[in-house]
């Protein structure tokens, strides 16, 4: 059966991404590039995200293609923005850029692709959350809920404005791109309906991102804060290095 | 007219008509929800203690009204539907956390038994399953497509019905709504 949800969820990704492009220009690639290369990131981080929830959860799946296309049947989202992350590398290298310059830059597009899709649960059968008087009635159900799926896409939407807009590291951007999805997916993971009463995956995975993302952050400071008080050369990337001069 | 303001025009004119774009995909596309208007009637039954039991639509109905007083889950499935073998143990994790409050029957359809059978071995289903042997039970409750969970209240009345694969944040708010 088609899911036509998903295929309106992905068609409102690439019109905003595509939009956003055009609005905000980057050094790494042509607007229209831009569109394309996440294009190839985001289609890799869902056949690994797909094959990583297929692997943990029904191995058997993997010996019939029809299985395996059942994207409802869940997607590891992490694993997902791994594979996309390592496209985006590859793509860079392959055009000589810098490569954490060029991943920063495009950080924010993801961010609000993400966002796009988060703010599309009104098409995938609703946006669920926890029983509240302020909110919508999902599909099929009698119970109000607050729409968590569109807080998550503000919040989302609002960090790739604050990535892109706001002078930092590429390092502090990629830092607070990935902490703050972590973040906000951990936080609305607590309110979304679930079986059980203990976490689900999804937010054991999400607050392990978090945290990582904390752990990385302070290294990366105390080193920054050593390598002041020496003296010695930086060792970040060349536009790490515009950018601490700029600041 | 200015260079500046002709772009902020059309800028705005591409932003108007983006969001009245938006504005009829949200009208046009959002799922209206499925609805059913079977009825479960017939004389009370029991749910049958064996895997797989060959029913008709009329002792299905007695099975359903046999629950009253108890919400049912009814997932009609097919050994050869993809999703439905991505969202069964999703059911069957529900079918254990809420088998003091709710029913969860599951229907194989235009399906063979034995091919029905080895799917529930092979996944490791515990909550009682129903064989649809004359397609009678799939013509009652008016299946559009497989799979299909039909929600029916404490009453027998139909609460919801989600055709396709279901997710697990649509199964526990469907389940949450049928307690409430």
């Amino acid at each position: 059966m088609r899911d036509t949800g998903l295929l309106v969820s992905a068609a409102l990704m690439w019109l905003v991404v595509a939009g956003a492009a055009r609005w905000a220009p980057i050094t790494v690639a042509q607007p229209r590039d831009v569109v394309d290369r996440l294009t190839v990131a985001c289609f890799a981080g869902l056949v690994l995200g797909r094959l990583a929830a297929v692997l943990l959860d029904d191995r058997t799946s993997l010996r019939s293609w029809r299985s395996f296309l059942v994207i409802r049947g869940g997607v590891e989202f992490w694993p997902g923005v791994v594979a996309a992350f390592l496209v985006l590398v590859w793509q860079a290298r392959r055009e000589r850029t810098d490569v954490l310059s060029a991943v920063a830059q495009f950080a924010p597009f993801l961010l609000w692709g993400y966002s796009a899709f988060e703010a599309s649960c009104l098409f995938r059968g609703g946006c669920f959350g926890p029983p509240s008087p302020l909110g919508l009635v999902p599909d099929g159900l009698r119970t109000r809920m607050f729409p968590v799926g569109l807080v998550v896409a503000l919040v989302v939407g609002v960090l790739g404005y604050v990535v892109r807009q706001f002078p930092a590291t590429d390092t502090d951007k990629l830092l607070v791109a990935l902490g703050g999805v972590a973040t906000a997916r951990s936080v609305a993971s607590v309110w979304l309906p679930r079986l059980g009463v203990g976490p689900t995956r999804q937010h054991l995975e999400s607050v392990t991102v978090a945290l990582f993302v904390v752990g990385a952050g302070s290294i990366v400071r105390v080193r920054a804060g050593l390598r002041g008080k020496a003296g010695t050369a930086s060792t970040a990337s060349p536009t790490d290095r515009r950018s601490a001069t700029l600041e | 007219m200015p260079d500046s303001r002709r772009r902020t025009l059309t800028r705005m004119v591409q932003a108007g008509g983006f969001g009245a774009l938006v504005i009829v995909a949200v009208a046009v596309l959002v799922p209206k929800g499925a609805s059913s208007d079977y009825r479960p009637a017939g004389q009370p039954r029991r749910v049958p203690t064996s895997q797989l039991a060959p029913v008709s639509a009329d002792e299905f109905g007695g099975i359903l009204v046999g629950q009253h007083g108890r919400p049912v889950v009814v997932n009609v499935w097919a050994s050869w539907c993809a999703p439905c073998r991505a969202e069964m143990p999703l059911l069957d994790k529900a079918a254990g956390e809420y088998a003091d409050r709710i029913t969860f029957i599951g229907v194989a359809s235009e399906d063979t038994q034995s091919a029905a059978a080895s799917f529930l071995d092979e996944l490791g289903i515990d909550y009682p399953n129903v064989f649809d042997e004359s397609c009678g039970v799939r013509a009652a409750v008016g299946l559009r497509g497989f799979p299909t969970t039909y929600f029916f209240d404490r009453d027998g009345g139909t609460r919801g019905v989600v055709v396709g694969g279901i997710t697990e944040q649509r199964l526990a708010a469907q389940l949450q709504d049928l307690l409430r």
